[in-house]
């Protein structure tokens, strides 16, 4: 089970948020973009500046070398990419919201927030592009002196704040219960 | 061997072409199989599905031993 690992007994996961796919889409793009800059340069270039590239002996090999060290370098940086934004969650369960920034490859920042500290759920959307394609932040307020959590470019906001509003009903319903008992 | 007329390429520091060309291969190949070893850490550790670190091994290590590999052939024409 996806992220079990970070689970205590008992603890079931309600819902997982993680940014949008169009952010990592972006980050695709540009990628796929920085891949296709050196092929439309060689393109346009100016004869004489092939010709002076082929008069110093560079060759065509060189050249296709060069760029295929390139293409590694941007697979690679598509994966360490993809990874830190599979990575960067925000895991609601039946007992807490545990936060998962991970920045890159080797930065990551966990906080772990009972439901009964939240005291407000904001969405905000702003913009066109969000709107349609149903992305934003979403902010948690939290009591006493936690820092407020914040999920920007969250997939689908308005339902996740659903779902943490439900889940934190269902564990205060279950929390008066027991303390009446 | 292009090495040689290449070589007026680097008249300062007096290394050829193709020697620079294999230095940066196997800087590249290092950085590639450090930063692999990391990605694979993270796919492991941090929970993805088994199924999914699975189609993502194969899909990230067959990408990168493809391009190591032209690079290298390539390597070999210079």
């Amino acid at each position: 089970m996806i992220f079990s690992n970070q689970l205590d007994h008992g603890e079931k996961i309600s819902v997982i948020i993680r940014k949008h796919w169009l952010i990592y889409a972006f980050n695709v793009a540009a990628l796929v973009l920085a891949a296709l800059i050196p092929l439309i340069l060689g393109a346009l270039a100016p004869q004489s500046i092939q010709d002076g590239l082929i008069a110093s002996g560079v060759s065509g090999a060189f050249l296709i070398y060069m760029y295929v060290m390139f293409l590694i370098l941007l697979w690679v940086l598509a994966f360490v990419s993809w990874t830190t934004y599979f990575l960067d969650t925000w895991i609601v369960t039946n007992r807490r919201i545990i936060s998962i920034d991970q920045k890159t490859l080797f930065e990551r920042t966990v906080t772990t927030v009972m439901l009964e500290k939240i005291q407000d759920v904001t969405v905000r959307v702003d913009g066109v592009l969000p709107t349609l394609v149903g992305f934003g932040t979403l902010i948690l307020h939290t009591a006493g002196d936690g820092e407020d959590i914040v999920i920007r470019f969250a997939a689908h906001p308005q339902y996740a704040k659903d779902r943490i509003i439900e889940v934190q009903k269902a564990a205060l319903g279950k929390m008066s219960t027991s303390s009446m008992v | 061997m292009a090495s040689s007329t290449l070589l007026s390429f680097f008249p300062i520091i007096g290394f050829s072409y193709a020697f620079i060309a294999h230095l940066f291969f196997y800087i590249t190949a290092l950085v590639v199989c450090l930063v692999s070893a990391s990605l694979y850490y993270h796919w492991f550790k941090y929970g993805i599905s088994v199924s999914g670190t699975f189609v993502i091994m194969v899909l990230y290590g067959s990408g990168t031993l493809f391009l190591l590999a032209a690079g290298y052939g390539l390597l070999l024409q210079l």
